[in-house]
């Protein structure tokens, strides 16, 4: 294995268990949000518990999911110093702002939002959890445009202004593409969870039944503008990169007719993206108009509790859970690998951006940190697993230190 | 306005190694801050309403390296490639123990993760200690370090180890309940010190065979201020949690110096930091004021009224 496939082999690891993590986040913080602005306009104890329950959730998975981020942001610079010499300027402008405007705001006010119940007012504490919202969203926005960079660098390769940044055609029908799966695999979650806590019967019938209705209803809202805002992509892909529609499309003839045009533009090469993304695009697709269609007839038993009273519903809840997962990961592999071999579209390929650091460092490099990522994953997992069956405690956040635990529970 | 620049980034790399030089060194305090899970779960959320916005400094390190000096990132990454890739696995453990160790409430898995915080804290403090050794004797540019280990180096190790303890001990002292504060009064007090003696041993050493006076002078106030620190920490603990905040930032400044040169030569282009500086101008104030205010908000003594998450 040579230095540039063990480096593409970690960002695609990386980047696609951090972005399980993500994905989730954005779209449980959207329910948090909502919880916990009931439960300041009503005063209602109910919504306060479905908060920090489902807050809980949200926020072990958000610390995962930092480790994940964390791996993502060093490997650009140990991995692939090609692109951070070549366009630093550009792409960690974008990089910077993300970070800067948004993941710092973000992570200190979280954890004001976590210590912060009971001590600050409720007024206080509901302000930043729409803050951490927020700058969540603007932080995923940034990476996008950083990104959307990659695909398609428009206007100066240096960064003149985030004018171009931003107006890249590549960068918001994707965020919103992103934004909406990420609703979806939220709403599957919530949705999921509660159904299993109502197939079980456990003591809390009408607390999972809000969160069920809760979340079924707004998932159609995602599943339509998921697949609204990934069909308009391919509008930007045909104009862009017409490569990757070919291969995605599965289209022979076009392949090796673009293959001559790329070749005369560029220099001998191949521009061919590995070819299975394919697959993994019609998986996508069709599986995402399956989520369409289920995400219509959940809707439909909303009436009259029937989602609930039919039981099979809910196991179909149950077992879907990974579905919205699965897809994004395809998702991501489609837009990057399908960008092959350009790690800049058309000004560098993933060859020249590679680090000239010998593959036998980086395969140890790959190694340690996906194994020591993944252990830490499969435990985040199984925590949050663990936590999403236990149901609402009302020691999950709040609790005072005295009344916590007896003294000298642990000896040394 | 180029010098600017340079002075941010060693703020955002000193204002992290200050700011979770605190959790860095409570995290090595763990085991020692008193007895019983109580004493264990006060240790954690002293700094638990700090943990992810004192990340975020070193985050935002590595971004505005990106941003600002693209050439320089790639030379240090790639000068300190294995240092840094074990560096970011101590860190992910570290994070992992934080995050899971309060979830679970089986005796066993908390015993079991405390001892991997106070592993990874040690280690993390070394780590640390080592790339600033490295950074302060490796020429940039010139070639990949594989070995880390030199003399110089580990001294530091060992300095920013001893310097996280004591700054840690004297965070401790301030957020501790009561009983449990005098335990880091004491350590504060014994190993003050000591710390203060490594760190000038490691400044002078490193003004003899690197950079001369410059080093001597930079380095000089941390010496003063841990030996400071461990005769007001009794008295007034917040004073004595600025000083060692001071002498664990001073390593940024140290490295600073150093890289200057290296530093110049790799800006980048103007049309860029222009585009940048607008919306710093704007950001940097509230994003200050926001870490500010939750400093404010939390930093005082743990009583029967704080409460836990981690």
């Amino acid at each position: 294995m040579d230095t540039l496939l063990l480096a593409r082999l970690q960002f695609a690891t990386t980047a696609s268990t951090h972005f399980l993590f993500v994905s989730l986040s954005l779209g449980l913080v959207v329910f948090v949000v909502a919880m916990e602005t009931a439960y300041v306009v009503t005063g209602r104890a109910l919504f306060e518990r479905m908060t920090k329950f489902w807050g809980r959730l949200y926020v072990v998975n958000y610390g995962v999911g930092i480790i994940g981020g964390i791996v993502m942001e060093l490997q650009l610079g140990l991995n692939w110093s090609g692109l951070t010499q070549a366009f630093g300027d550009a792409f960690g402008g974008a990089l910077a702002m993300e970070t800067l405007v948004a993941f710092f705001v973000e992570a200190t006010l979280l954890g004001a939002w976590i210590f912060g119940w009971g001590v600050l007012g409720r007024k206080t504490h509901l302000v930043l959890i729409w803050l951490v919202a927020i700058t969540a969203y603007v932080s995923a926005m940034w990476i996008l445009a950083a990104n959307a960079f990659l695909q398609h660098p428009i206007g100066d390769t240096h960064l003149t202004g985030f004018g171009a940044l931003l107006s890249n055609p590549n960068l918001w029908d994707a965020f919103l593409h992103v934004a909406a799966a990420s609703l979806v695999v939220g709403s599957v979650f919530v949705a999921g969870v509660s159904a299993w806590h109502l197939i079980r019967r456990t003591e809390e019938a009408t607390f999972f039944r809000r969160s069920l209705r809760m979340a079924v209803a707004v998932l159609p809202v995602g599943t339509f503008a998921a697949v609204h805002w990934g069909m308009l992509q391919i509008l930007v892909i045909t104009a862009n990169q017409p490569m990757k529609l070919a291969v995605m499309e599965g289209d022979p003839a076009r392949m090796a007719n673009l293959q001559r045009q790329l070749t005369e533009a560029y220099g001998p090469g191949d521009y061919v993206p590995p070819q299975w993304i394919e697959t993994a695009f019609q998986v996508m697709t069709q599986a995402g108009f399956g989520l369409v269609l289920l995400s219509v007839v959940l809707v439909v038993l909303l009436r009259r509790d029937w989602l609930i009273r039919l039981r099979v519903p809910l196991y179909a809840l149950v077992a879907v859970i990974p579905v919205p997962f699965a897809l994004v990961v395809l998702g991501w592999l489609v837009r990057e690998v399908g960008r092959q071999p350009w790690t800049v579209y058309g000004l560098l390929s993933t060859g020249e951006a590679v680090t000239d650091v010998p593959a036998g460092a980086v395969l140890v490099s790959f190694v340690a940190t996906t194994l020591v990522m993944l252990a830490l994953v499969v435990t985040g997992y199984w925590l949050i697993a663990r936590l999403a069956r236990r149901g609402p405690e009302d020691d999950t956040f709040g609790s005072r230190l005295e009344t916590l635990e007896p003294v000298g529970t642990t000896a040394l | 306005m180029d010098l600017a620049w340079y002075g941010l980034l060693g703020t955002l790399f000193g204002g992290y190694l200050a700011l979770d030089g605190t959790a860095i060194g409570a995290g090595i305090l763990l085991r020692a801050s008193g007895y019983g899970e109580r004493a264990r779960r006060a240790t954690i959320t002293s700094f638990g309403p700090f943990f992810l916005g004192n990340e975020v400094w070193l985050v935002m390190t590595v971004a505005t390296l990106l941003a600002v000096f693209p050439r320089l990132e790639g030379l240090l990454f790639h000068g300190h490639y294995p240092l840094i890739v074990a560096v970011l696995l101590i860190w992910l453990v570290r994070d992992g123990s934080v995050w899971f160790r309060s979830r679970v409430e089986r005796p066993g898995w908390r015993r079991g993760w405390d001892r991997v915080l106070v592993g990874t804290s040690v280690a993390f403090a070394a780590g640390l200690g080592l790339l600033v050794g490295n950074l302060l004797v490796a020429v940039p540019g010139a070639g990949t370090v594989w070995m880390p280990f030199g003399w110089y180096p580990l001294l530091w190790a060992l300095t920013t180890v001893s310097v996280f303890t004591v700054h840690g001990a004297s965070f401790l002292a301030v957020r501790m309940p009561d009983d449990l504060a005098r335990a880091s009064v004491r350590t504060v007090r014994r190993w003050a010190s000591p710390a203060a003696a490594l760190t000038a041993v490691a400044v002078v050493l490193g003004g003899v065979i690197q950079s001369g006076a410059v080093t001597v002078v930079t380095g000089a106030p941390a010496v003063l201020a841990l030996f400071a620190a461990g005769r007001v920490v009794t008295g007034r603990p917040r004073f004595a949690l600025l000083l060692t905040a001071l002498a664990a930032a001073t390593p940024a400044a140290l490295v600073g110096v150093r890289l200057l040169p290296a530093a110049e030569r790799s800006f980048a282009t103007e049309a860029a930091l222009a585009t940048l500086e607008g919306p710093l101008t704007i950001v940097l104030p509230a994003v200050a004021a926001l870490q500010l205010w939750t400093w404010w908000v939390f930093l005082r003594r743990i009583d029967s009224r704080t409460t836990v998450f981690f």
